[in-house]
């Protein structure tokens, strides 16, 4: 067996022998993928004690459970005056718990045009791990992370793990976590998990081109892999049992995108497995989660506070739908200061089975909802269509577009084997947009396999007239 | 009415809850028809078009702390002691002078604290050229400088040192993060360039 190599003990620190004959194995498995970076879990002793620290936290603090924030919540941002930009200029006599509505919001244009502001001052970048995304403008973003905030995110993949029933054990050595897109261009790499008793963890890419042997080798290698823990989104999952993949992990965690509800009985059928769809951006990390039992995604994070806001900033009432906004998280590079997502739902407080009280995003939808114009000249809501089409047959993804000639168009990613019933979709576009609506149904299996973010909603007009 | 000031502070003490619910709140009062009131009732014309254009219809997060300050000054504002305010210097006290003040003090100080209420009823007096009761012009003019200047004067110049050095500090910031930007872009393209071998 081949000595640790000096260089992964300084990108995994805590990486043991045996953690790295179990990677190597990986790394070197005749099957493997292309991988295209070498990348380690930057989990040093400071890191893993923060983990154990965060997993107290889960096991004993409550959670943020009313419309204002907790004295956790406001005693954190205090903390924060002095040392961000953005907060330099409260005036005189603002106190955070009193004035929290009157917090400035920040959101993703932030991130883009005055990162400064948000990035606390007294922080060196040295430790940052830096994450990107692309804007809508293609321009990229950057999110500067910390190994610490991500190695504690297992803590509340444990959390929700244990929800749903089941127990994740980590064996060193052995592989047991895999994230799997399926993109035109994405890391392709492998690395060790000190945080998971040091489990091997890869990162791959379905799509053939990454796969040297293609893809008989992507079958050989998810076969002898055969994660326990899968992570990955709606997209790549339907294109997974269409693929007829070779997995059978206990938990899947889909992320990106909602997780329509087919999709994830569908994944939930084939591979015996519970499916978690968590909503998390990498701008917040993760916010919340399914949970068995309860209707929308429940916020299981003690220093997170969740609050809906309408258009112009101002809080919104529990159960009416606002802009999702986030304070709180544990990046210490991106401290969340009233973060608008871009995501809209509404808020309520639930009781979880083990007592615990907890707020839930009902209804949560990606983007803000989109008005259209019937042919009368009368609103309709991309919340209306959604409810009208979603029932008629089970499918992956939509798009709705409406084009300036006021005509619309629905493209539709069918289930593997699912037929769509194209003239009940027409006639329920019909009834919304009245009976001369100029209405196309397309079926359009390459929706969202480029990228997992699809515009699901899309017009070409102006408001509709009131 | 006369314009006394501690009854106009009294009057700022006892402000309604609704008109010091924050902006910020779903239910705050509708400002547009509290200022469509206002011009009514005080000034000597209605409210026009393009004065009520700077209270957002719900496009401008950011001024939240403003609009708190224009929602109490409202209630005090519609005393009687204000009857035939000048629309120009009623929109100007509220746009400008009020904004200048939300960025110095938070609105709710103007009714918790005795000081700040003060300062409020003066500042309003001043904008709209009313003398307080029994106070000469210079009495009231040297009032309203010694409540204003006291902290805020001083804060000012404090503030432009530190204010170089902050710049100075967040110049440094942004290049720094650029520099991250752009390896984290080379990196991209150099996994790119790994994984599309062609």
């Amino acid at each position: 067996m081949r000595p640790l190599p000096e260089d992964w003990r300084e990108r995994a620190p805590r990486i043991t022998e045996r953690a790295w004959s179990g990677l190597a194995r990986v790394l070197e498995h005749p099957d493997a993928p292309k991988y295209n970076r070498t990348i380690g879990d930057r989990v040093g002793d400071a890191e893993l004690q923060a983990l154990d620290a965060f997993r107290s936290d889960i096991e004993r603090s409550g959670l943020e459970a009313d419309l204002d924030p907790s004295p956790r919540i406001t005693d954190w941002v205090e903390s924060h005056r002095d040392r961000l930009f953005l907060l330099h200029d409260l005036p005189q006599g603002f106190d955070v718990a009193k004035d929290f509505t009157l917090l400035p919001t920040t959101d993703r244009d932030a991130i883009a045009r005055r990162l400064e502001e948000l990035v606390p001052r007294d922080l060196a970048l040295d430790e940052a791990i830096v994450y990107s995304t692309s804007a809508t403008t293609g321009h990229a973003v950057i999110i500067p992370s910390h190994p610490r905030a991500m190695v504690q995110n297992l803590a509340h993949i444990e959390r929700v793990a244990g929800l749903h029933g089941v127990t994740l054990a980590p064996t060193e050595g052995e592989p047991f976590a895999m994230n799997a897109s399926c993109q035109r261009q994405t890391y392709v790499f492998a690395t060790s998990m000190s945080g998971w008793q040091g489990a091997v963890f890869t990162k791959i890419n379905v799509a053939p081109h990454d796969w040297a042997g293609g893809e008989a080798s992507r079958g050989r290698f998810l076969a002898d892999f055969a994660p326990s823990f899968l992570a990955s989104d709606p997209s790549t999952l339907s294109e997974a049992l269409r693929l007829e993949l070779p997995l059978r992990p206990k938990l899947v965690v889909s992320s990106a995108v909602g997780l329509a509800e087919e999709v994830g009985a569908r994944v939930r059928d084939a591979w015996s497995t519970q499916i978690v769809d968590l909503y998390s951006m990498t701008e917040t990390g993760p916010i919340a989660a399914t949970v068995p039992g309860v209707r929308g995604h429940v916020v299981l994070l003690p220093d997170v506070f969740v609050e809906a806001l309408d258009p112009a900033g101002r809080r919104v009432p529990d159960g009416a739908r606002g802009e999702i906004t986030v304070t709180g998280g544990r990046n210490p590079f991106l401290p969340l200061i009233r973060y608008r997502t871009g995501d809209h739902g509404a808020l309520e407080t639930v009781t979880l089975s083990d007592g615990t009280r907890a707020r839930v995003i009902r209804d949560l939808e990606g983007r803000a909802p989109i008005t259209f114009r019937a042919t009368d000249g009368g609103p309709v809501g991309s919340v209306d269509i959604a409810r009208r089409i979603r029932p008629i047959a089970p499918f992956v993804q939509h798009a709705l577009h409406q084009r300036a000639d006021a005509s619309i168009e629905l493209r539709l990613r069918p289930l593997p084997g699912v037929p769509l019933p194209l003239g009940d979709f027409e006639r329920a576009l019909r009834g919304l947009f009245g009976s001369d609506a100029e209405v196309q149904v397309v079926v359009d299996p390459a929706l969202g396999v480029q990228s997992a973010k699809v515009i699901a909603w899309r017009s070409d007009l102006g408001d509709p007239v009131d | 009415m006369t314009p006394d000031i501690e009854r106009l502070s009294d009057r700022l003490a006892r402000t309604p809850q609704v008109f010091r619910v924050s902006p910020g709140m779903a239910d705050a009062p509708n400002l547009h028809a509290v200022l469509a009131d206002l011009f009514r009732d005080r000034a000597r014309a209605p409210l026009t078009a393009p004065q009520a254009r700077f209270v957002p219809d719900g496009e401008v997060p950011g001024r939240n702390g403003h609009l708190a300050l224009v929602s109490i000054a409202a209630w005090l504002l519609h005393d009687e002691a204000f009857q035939g305010a000048d629309g120009g210097a009623l929109e100007s006290l509220l746009l400008e002078r009020l904004e200048a003040l939300s960025r110095c003090v938070v609105a709710r100080k103007f009714v918790e604290d005795d000081a700040r209420r003060e300062e409020l009823v003066r500042v309003c007096l001043d904008a709209l050229g009313i003398l307080p009761a029994d106070e000469t012009h210079a009495f009231a003019a040297d009032r309203l400088a010694a409540l204003d200047s006291v902290e805020r004067q001083a804060l000012l110049r404090r503030a432009k040192d530190a204010e170089k050095a902050r710049d100075a500090e967040r110049a440094r910031r942004q290049a720094e993060l650029a520099k991250l930007r752009a390896e984290e872009e080379a990196a991209r393209r150099e996994a790119a360039r790994l994984t599309h071998e062609d």
